[in-house]
């Protein structure tokens, strides 16, 4: 047997109240009488001499003295443990995204913190809890806490907008529950049960109809125009869902899209190019409202500098020109001047090495750090790839063995220095990422290769330009919870990242800076503080973050595996004695008041 | 002052004090006694002695009987109606007070005695003062209802005491008392009187409250006469057992009185004061 609440005991202190009371001498009014002759004859009630009056046997003390009793044991709420008792309990609460439906009312996030804390209510005093918040990370939110602990950590939590990692905040209930013997979890979820035993499955989701937007992009129309492009999917719909596109804050259009097979396309044309921002949205109400927006940032800054030192390589100027956000300078002098966000230095006359920024080298000379250049090599010779990550993304869907030189340089690598392509056994093409930035070199002139006339080559400058000179944000809506790795400049100074709600973040300054806090839908602008050239110049650049869609806006509930009760999940219930002793202090007040009634005391 | 309604005193004119026996001692009144005396009202024959005034001889018994005889004449007294008046403390209580309800009772009983030219004399049980003795017919009303007026309540009731300062001798005693005492206190009294020849009668006045309190609750009650107290928790069961107690009490007194041959009445001093006369007063079998 236990106590829900011990301390009601506190309660039975009516009892030597309500005695004290009864023995206390009572307060009289005053009055003279001609004679207490026949009133010391007839009354027999109290002596005037001592404070206390004796004990007399009473019936209504009785019976107030047996409802106070009964009254302070109903307040500790006793009662029996009808089978195997648990000492701990483990809840994991999915706090991702689909859990903000409101096809459970009021939602299923609001429902699993009602069944979490009514299973709190129910244990004993001396249980402990243990909250796991499921969400794209499992993070503990209470250890072993008391009863109290448990229902503030249960009414902490809310359904974010990322997507949850329900396996690994399971593993960490089972590790957890390892510890503590006996232990028993209890799961919170829209997901059907995964695992069969030892755990108690509450699943939460109902017949949701749900139409989100899945993804979005903005391009350029012939006309110069920018457009913007969605997938608009659903799940139990809605034969057709009302699409809106706002630019700017202004609606651009509205669209009514057919949703008979699942899926439909939108397409918004005549954007004026100097727009900034897009924001879609279906106005048709569903269960997951939140799903119904999607930003699409617009505006691209322009503004990244190249400088390129060459004496005529069209290759070149025309691999430079496929990225419409860098401006190419040509050299002009005989020395390199700064605040360039990258260098393509052509040939062995290149005015040395920049002390910042990226570089894109061509037939090196020896002033490289770290890169030593041998003796020339004729002949033709085809390369052949390095098999790291790097170099295989650089060299993503180019096929380097086509690429045959007629001519190399050997380069001796050093340092941070990397291989990227093989001519032979020599190094023909290199790569290095350093705190100043990032460096490629190739050991032979474009002209002495087939390279840029293969249709390889833009592929290969773009991979290039890609890696040496990132877009600063990505141009592809992040799904909330993603972290997102931003290319910040070599000439940045400072950077800091402004959320949808206005806060901000710094970021590391350097070549690749990560950013992980993308918990919130909306747009999110990073902001550089460049030093270059005295001018200390700002830039911003803009990336949409959107909830997430896969695995949550759309799933429908897969029919559970097994029952979902575990091994012990009807290993123990209390059996309440409450009611009881309440209905038995009912009868004995009851009592009580007719006793007095009746005078009869 | 105490009953000066002229209607109400020529009602009272019709009474007079009637004793159970023959008044022995006294001045020379208008009662009969046995005493032989000099009145016109032939009471017995007895032998004829030397000396014996001739004047009384009986020649037609001696006709008869060839003997000497004289006539005997019955002897008229007056009347000494004492009114014993309790003004102790507790005689204060009540609405009207009873100590309002003994002077005028008091005065009644003292109106006919002198109207029948008896004598009156009082005195009061709870303080000092010396008896006072009215006589000289309805003229002496008038000092005697001066007198009751400036009567006070107040002390402590010693009735067996005072009573005791009172000369032997035959007449009449009216007691005027609530009785809040000891019972062996009011006995003995009665009994003394009795002694020294005196024919004794008992009014018991009691107020409302004590014949039906009203009380309710937890009280303090406070003895006007001793100062104790005791704390009390009326209950309806506890006013019950009250009317028992005052009843056995009332039916105690009445049988003591019954067994000493005192007559015996408790007035209820709410009453109008013509019905006490009239009524209880009356049904004492003092009054014709």
């Amino acid at each position: 047997m236990g106590w829900i609440t011990p301390w009601a005991l506190a309660l039975l202190a009516a009892i030597p109240a309500i005695l004290i009371l009864y023995f206390l001498r009572p307060r009289f009014h005053v009055r003279d009488v001609p004679s207490l002759m026949i009133w010391q004859q007839a009354v027999h009630i109290m002596e005037a001499s001592a404070p206390w009056q004796k004990f007399r046997r009473s019936l209504l003390l009785l019976l107030q003295l047996l409802a106070a009793l009964l009254v302070a044991l109903a307040a500790t709420q006793p009662f029996f443990y009808s089978g195997k008792k648990a000492a701990d309990v483990i809840l994991v609460i999915d706090t991702s995204f689909s859990m903000q439906a409101t096809d459970v009312s009021p939602s299923r996030m609001q429902e699993a913190k009602r069944r979490a804390l009514e299973r709190v209510s129910n244990l004993a005093s001396g249980q402990r809890v243990t909250v796991i918040e499921a969400g794209p990370v499992p993070v503990v939110k209470a250890s072993r806490t008391d009863i109290a602990g448990a229902r503030r950590a249960i009414g902490g939590l809310e359904a974010g907008f990322a997507a949850g990692d329900l396996a690994q905040a399971l593993e960490v209930a089972s590790l957890l529950q390892g510890e503590m013997d006996g232990a028993q979890v209890a799961v919170y979820t829209d997901r059907a049960p995964t695992q069969p035993g030892g755990a108690v499955w509450e699943t939460l989701a109902g017949d949701k109809k749900n139409a989100a937007i899945r993804q979005a992009a903005a391009g350029y129309a012939a006309d110069g125009t920018l457009s913007v492009s969605c997938v608009v999917v659903s799940t139990r719909t809605q034969g057709e869902v009302v699409l809106e596109c706002r630019v700017d804050g202004a609606v651009h259009a509205v669209k009514t899209l057919s949703l008979a097979d699942g899926q439909a396309a939108a397409q918004f044309d005549g954007i004026d190019q100097k727009a900034q921002l897009a924001q879609l949205a279906i106005l048709t109400g569903d269960d997951l409202p939140s799903d119904n927006r999607m930003d699409v940032v617009l505006g691209q800054r322009g503004g990244m500098r190249a400088l390129l030192a060459t004496k005529g390589n069209i290759f070149l100027e025309k691999a430079l020109s496929l990225r419409e956000d860098i401006l190419v300078d040509k050299l002009q002098g005989d020395s390199l001047p700064g605040g360039y966000d990258l260098y393509v230095l052509d040939g062995t006359d290149a005015p040395g090495m920049p002390d910042s920024g990226h570089a894109l080298l061509f037939g090196p000379g020896n002033h490289v750090p770290g890169l030593g250049v041998g003796a020339i090599k004729t002949g033709s010779v085809a390369l052949s790839p390095a098999v790291d990550a790097t170099s295989q993304k650089l060299l993503q869907y180019v096929d380097a063995g086509a690429i045959v030189l007629s001519g190399y340089t050997p380069l001796e690598l050093s340092g941070g220095w990397q291989p990227l392509l093989y001519a032979g056994q020599d190094v023909a093409a290199a790569f290095c990422i350093t705190d100043s930035g990032c460096q490629v070199a190739f050991g032979f002139d474009l002209h002495a290769s087939n390279l840029p006339l293969l249709k390889d080559y833009p592929i290969l400058m773009q991979n290039l330009l890609s890696f040496l000179l990132p877009p600063v944000v990505p141009g592809e809506t992040i799904s909330c919870g993603q972290p997102v790795t931003f290319g910040l400049q070599p000439s940045t100074v400072e950077a800091f990242v402004v959320l949808p709600d206005g806060s901000k973040t710094a970021l590391e300054v350097s070549t690749r800076a990560t950013f992980d806090q993308t918990a919130m839908p909306g747009v999110y602008r990073v902001v550089q503080r460049l030093d270059g050239q005295g001018e200390g110049r700002q830039v911003t650049d803009a990336f949409a973050v959107a909830p997430a869609i896969t695995g949550e806006s759309l799933e429908d509930m897969p029919a559970p595996a097994f029952d979902g009760q575990g091994d012990g999940a009807q290993g123990w219930s209390m059996l309440s004695i409450l009611p009881y002793l309440a209905v038995l202090a009912a009868f004995i007040m009851m009592a009580e008041w007719g006793v007095q009634h009746a005078g009869r005391h | 002052m105490p009953v000066t309604d002229a209607a109400f005193l020529a009602k009272l004119q019709a009474l007079s004090l009637c004793l159970q026996q023959d008044v022995r001692m006294g001045g020379e009144g208008a009662r009969k006694s046995r005493a032989r005396g000099s009145s016109v009202e032939f009471a017995d024959y007895r032998e004829y002695v030397p000396g014996d005034d001739l004047r009384r001889m009986d020649w037609a018994a001696y006709a008869r009987f060839e003997k000497l005889f004289i006539r005997v004449y019955r002897d008229e007294r007056d009347l000494l109606v004492t009114l014993l008046m309790d003004n102790s403390a507790s005689m204060a209580f009540g609405q009207p007070a009873k100590w309002q309800r003994t002077k005028e009772l008091a005065a009644v009983l003292g109106y006919v005695a002198l109207h029948k030219s008896d004598r009156c004399r009082t005195l009061s049980l709870a303080d000092d003062a010396p008896p006072r003795l009215f006589a000289g017919g309805k003229s002496g009303y008038l000092p005697l209802a001066e007198h009751l007026e400036g009567m006070q309540a107040g002390g402590i009731s010693r009735l067996r005491q005072r009573a005791m300062r009172l000369a032997a001798g035959g007449g009449m005693t009216v007691i005027f008392s609530d009785l809040w005492m000891p019972p062996e206190e009011w006995q003995a009294c009665v009994e003394y009187l009795q002694y020294t020849h005196q024919e004794v009668a008992l009014v018991h006045l009691l107020s409302g409250e004590e014949l039906q309190p009203d009380l309710a609750g937890r009280w303090r009650l406070t003895d006007a006469e001793t100062g104790a107290t005791r704390d009390m928790h009326l209950t309806s069961d506890a006013l019950d057992a009250y009317q028992k107690a005052l009843s056995a009490h009332l039916e105690g007194v009445a049988a003591y009185c019954r067994g000493r041959g005192v007559p015996y009445c408790m007035v209820d001093c709410r009453q109008p004061l013509e019905r006490i006369v009239f009524g209880p007063l009356a049904g004492l079998g003092i009054l014709r």
